[in-house]
């Protein structure tokens, strides 16, 4: 994947948050679907259950960004082929770009008084 | 498929993939459906939950779906700086569809209030009977392991023969021996216990009242495994109370009272407990309070008991034979074991063919006579419903029709395909999403109406909007509506362009239209059987209403005084307490006549006995009789006739001669073709009456029930007194102004007395058809909206059908046809449908009218009268429906027209 600049990178965000904890999850090397989501979930404990549509519809997305790609791995306990996800170069900037981003809006909002400042990441 | 079975809710979900664009579904359809299914194991088993998944995933669909439609035209053919920018532009066309969607609706208000408007009756009145049904049938019965708790009935197969006992032959009571000897012996149960409902006076609270008091044994809330909100339940030393027995002084006796009592009468105080209660003028102490929505309903008998009670005491020792049985089953013993124990404990002398017991899982025994009206009710809703999702999707079928013109004009000006069908898609959510809100209103307002109006039926008054049901409600809505409305957006979309501009005649259309004629077809013969149980119901009512109840209802007020717990010396007090009032009463102005009585018909009927001919032979016949007493002249203020013989005199009613008057159906059995005076009758060993005249029937209960014999009883029965308590009041004229005077009069005498009743004759004559009356307006109502959906499917049918062949018409007409051959033309092809379903409907009216047979008064199931007016009058109805599109084909100018195809 080509370098893209600073400006270019901004086009990809600000991410939807699920769409960036897929990222988050598959930093660690390749997962299937479910796998994901429990991820997701153990991480993101208030948020409602995430449902099949709206999963793949993240998924396919990032996909077809090319931030992620399919890729062949272990059957299911039942034989069946599974398909696992693998983040791409791409993916990983985006992401950093993403939690960057974020970081930044946080600043901001501790510096305006909206949050105490309490440990606040990277400082 | 697959290797596994599928569920249907699976199959389901994959048609619904099938709505996502092709290159989403394709890729990941296993996967989705894979993921789906491990979602759907963890909300655990139980179809509710399931149910519940269902919906959140039919949210998430409706919710992302129509997005992946703007993801996918965003996929990366272009440059990617191109695609971000259509992506917030598809975002901001979800927007636009939604705005347009209304847009479009609003051009067609008529189609859209119909459609909205079907859809808000169907789903709200389909919540609001599958709540009831939910409360009263579905729900597992609150107790700690419920399956454990049985029922126990003694079977009398004798009481088959006995009219008024007929309806409990196999519910009969337990006797408080029975149960004192099954509680020491038994070894299949964990706990046994017997309970039925008193009442009890309350005072000290204002005015005196009367209490619904439950009474029941100390082992109850062992048996049902349920905890107080506070305090506790009554110990074995208490329910015996007797300082004999336990070696105790008697102590002040003890009373739980309900949670709504607490609430309500005790104000919710913290410090209820220790308080005390005066019951029938003895103190009681507070020692529990039950927890909230506690109830027991008594199912040993044939009336409907909803098993509220304000206040629980213990149960007497020796008290009586009229007790409900109950009992928790040990882990290993099962319902058979535990009768084969029963029977042996308690009837090992005698004929097994005379009597047994059986022993019934609760949770049946208490659904057992409620199931069918409910079932009924609920078949009801349910063809409503699909009359209404019919109606729905004829007209979107219909409208797709209408639209594909201008489908196919969007098209060609080069609208995506995916962008048609989004708007499509989009249309139809609209549709759903304000039916259901239409639906959800209908259900809020309806189910207080229904809570407030209804019938006692157990549980009636817990019943709130289900919101599961509601959601389920809801998402069938908008299913229907997808369903109906999407399928033909894709075929039009795939058609394209071209076709529709073309041609007119098309496969699709005549598929289309075949297929909204056979769903018009199955709404008529739905709205036959509806508007035949209708009208048989009807018939039914108003023939009821029109018997005579036998004594002359009109200007008669009743004046209902309940006695205070006498004792010896208090009675005579009472006894001329009454026959002061009575005087008094006579005195006020515009009263003419006053009776006393032990029982007034349609509000409180006494005791029954069997009863036999005093010299009765082996052969003898014998009748179940309800006992009056009264006095004297109660026939004569009644307006009850004198058939044969004489009246008792004043003074033979006070002195308690052995005297009787019988009614005629009374007479009629005992001595059939001999006339009955000077006969005796014998209503006990050892009494026996002489009969001085015979006086006409009366209705005593409902004017749908069958006549019960009756006959006087002096005011001793040897059992206890029978006190004349109810004044039945003849007034001149007006009953219903005469009543705050006349409990005034009471008053004056006794400022304490308790008036539980004060009315006028037929009010209560009414409210004993309360049920039937509820029961006929409920399906009236039913019927009223299902010939409406009907007929709206049948206009929009035949329009459609008219505007499809407008061409030709205009042709004919053109040729020198006259718009009479054309109307008639098209009012034979909207009849042929109407007629199909008529007679479909007439057949399944049939099985319908049997169904609902034990309702129906004086009217046969199949009553050809009303089958005949039925089909009579939705044929006419069906001719008005179809002949206002025939006069539209018949008054068409053929050039303009022509000149516009």
């Amino acid at each position: 994947v080509a370098d893209l600049n600073n400006d270019e990178m901004g086009q990809f965000l600000p991410l939807h948050p699920l769409e960036f904890q897929i990222l988050l999850s598959l930093m660690d090397g390749v997962a299937h679907a479910y796998r994901i989501v429990q991820e997701v979930e153990a991480r993101q404990p208030s948020w409602s259950r995430i449902l099949p549509t709206n999963l793949y519809r993240r998924i396919w997305r990032l996909v077809s960004l090319g931030l992620i790609q399919e890729v062949e791995g272990e059957p299911a306990a039942d034989g069946r082929s599974r398909k696992y996800f693998e983040i791409l170069p791409l993916g990983r900037r985006v992401a950093s770009a993403e939690a960057e981003r974020l970081r930044q809006l946080l600043a901001e909002a501790v510096s305006t008084g909206v949050v105490p400042d309490e440990r606040l990441g990277g400082s | 498929m697959h290797g596994r079975r599928q569920s249907l809710d699976v199959l389901i979900y994959r048609a619904l993939l099938r709505l996502l664009p092709r290159r989403l579904w394709k890729g990941y359809e296993e996967e989705m459906v894979d993921f789906y299914r491990q979602r759907r194991a963890e909300v655990g088993p139980g179809w509710w939950r399931r149910l519940g998944f269902m919906v959140t995933v039919l949210i998430d669909e409706a919710r992302h779906g129509p997005l992946t439609w703007v993801d996918n035209e965003n996929r990366p053919h272009a440059g990617r700086t191109r695609r971000l920018r259509r992506s917030r532009a598809g975002i901001h066309s979800v927007v636009q569809d939604s705005q347009f969607g209304i847009r479009m609706l609003r051009r067609r208000p008529l189609f859209a209030a119909i459609t909205i408007l079907t859809l808000g009756v169907g789903i709200g009145s389909a919540t609001i009977m599958y709540s009831v049904v939910d409360w009263v049938l579905l729900r597992p019965l609150p107790y700690a392991d419920p399956d454990r708790v049985v029922s126990v009935w003694q079977v009398f197969p004798g009481f088959k023969e006995i009219a008024n006992l007929r309806e409990s032959w196999d519910k009969g009571w337990l006797s408080h021996a029975q149960f004192e000897s099954w509680r020491e012996h038994q070894t299949s149960f964990s706990a046994v216990a017997i309970h039925d409902r008193s009442s009890r006076q309350l005072t000290g609270f204002g005015h005196a009242e009367v209490l619904e008091v439950g009474r029941a044994s100390a082992s109850l809330m062992d048996v049902l495994g349920v905890s107080l909100s506070k305090g506790r339940w009554f110990t074995l030393e208490e329910e015996y109370g007797d300082p004999e027995t336990t070696g105790r002084p008697l102590a002040q006796p003890v009373v739980v009272v309900s949670h709504e009592f607490w609430k309500e009468r005790l104000g919710g105080r913290q410090d209820v407990l220790g308080q005390t209660l005066t019951l029938d003028r003895r103190p009681h102490t507070i020692i529990g309070v039950l927890p909230p929505g506690f109830r027991l309903r008594i199912l040993s008998w044939g009336g409907i008991d909803v098993g509220r009670r304000d206040v629980w005491i213990p149960a007497p020792k020796d008290g009586g034979y009229h007790w409900d049985g109950i009992g928790r089953l040990k882990p290993d013993v099962t319902a058979a074991q535990a009768k084969a124990e029963l029977e042996a404990l308690l009837l090992s002398d005698i004929d097994p063919s005379q009597r047994w017991f059986n022993v019934i899982a609760r949770a049946r025994a208490e659904k057992v006579d409620l199931e069918t009206p409910l079932m009924l009710l609920l078949a009801g809703t349910g063809l409503l419903l699909l009359i209404a999702c019919g109606n729905v999707s004829t007209l979107l079928l219909g409208e797709m029709q209408t639209r594909r013109h201008e489908l196919a004009i969007r098209c060609a000006l080069g609208a995506s395909r995916s962008r048609l069908a989004r708007h499509l898609l989009t249309e139809s959510l609209i549709l759903g999403a304000l039916g259901s809100c239409v639906g959800t209103i209908f259900a809020m307002v309806g189910t207080p109406l229904l809570v407030r109006f209804g019938p006692a039926i157990p549980h009636m008054d817990q019943i709130s909007v289900d919101l599961r049901v509601l959601a389920a409600g809801v998402a069938l809505a908008i299913a229907s509506a997808v369903v109906f409305g999407v399928p033909s957006a894709y075929v039009v979309t795939r058609e394209g362009a071209s076709i529709h501009l073309r041609a007119r005649a098309l496969g699709f259309s005549k598929k289309a239209s075949r297929l909204s004629a056979c769903v018009v077809g199955a709404e008529v013969a739905l709205t036959t059987v509806i508007l035949i149980s209708s009208v048989l119901l009807g018939r039914s009512f108003s023939e009821m209403m029109a018997v005579k109840p036998g004594f002359v209802p009109e200007s008669l007020a009743v004046i209902a005084v309940e006695p205070p717990p006498l004792n010896e010396e208090e009675l005579d007090r009472y006894l001329s307490f009454l026959e002061q009032t009575s005087d008094r009463l006579s005195q006020i102005e515009g009263v003419s006549e006053v009776a006393t009585s032990s029982g007034v018909p349609f509000l409180q009927t006494n005791s029954s006995y069997v009863v036999t001919p005093g010299d009765a032979q082996e052969d003898a016949p014998s009748i179940s009789a309800l006992s009056w007493y009264v006095s004297a002249d109660f026939r004569r203020v009644m307006g009850i006739p004198l058939l044969a013989g004489r009246d008792l005199t004043p003074a033979e009613v006070s002195q308690g001669a052995p005297l009787t008057l019988v009614s005629e159906s009374l007479a009629r059995e005992l001595w059939p073709d001999r006339s009955p005076l000077g006969k005796t009758l014998r209503y006990t060993e050892s009494d026996v009456l002489t009969v001085v005249g015979v006086v006409g029937d009366i209705k005593h209960k409902a004017l749908g029930y069958q006549t019960e014999a009756a006959f006087h009883l002096p005011v001793f029965d040897g059992n206890g007194w029978r006190l004349p308590s109810n004044f039945v009041v003849r007034t001149r004229a007006g009953a219903a102004a005469r009543l705050d005077g006349l409990k005034e009069a009471v008053w004056d005498q006794d400022p304490d007395a308790l008036i539980r009743e004060a009315t006028t004759m037929e009010s209560l004559i009414s409210r004993s058809a309360y049920p039937d009356r509820y029961r006929t307006l409920l399906t009236a109502i039913f019927a009223t909206f299902a010939t409406f959906l009907a007929a709206i499917g049948l206009f929009g049918v035949t329009a459609r059908s008219v505007a499809q062949r407008n061409s030709d018409m205009a042709i004919r007409m053109a040729l020198g046809a006259r718009g009479s051959t054309l109307i008639r033309d098209v009012l034979r092809g909207g009849l042929r449908v109407a007629l199909a379903g008529i007679a479909t409907g007439l057949l399944l009216s049939l099985w319908a009218g049997y169904l609902i047979r034990d309702f129906l008064f004086d009217v046969a199931p199949g009553d050809p009268l009303t089958y005949l007016g039925v089909a009579g009058g939705l044929i006419l109805t069906s001719i008005l429906a179809s002949y206002l599109p025939a006069r539209r084909a018949a008054s068409v100018d053929p050039i303009e027209t022509l000149r516009s195809e």
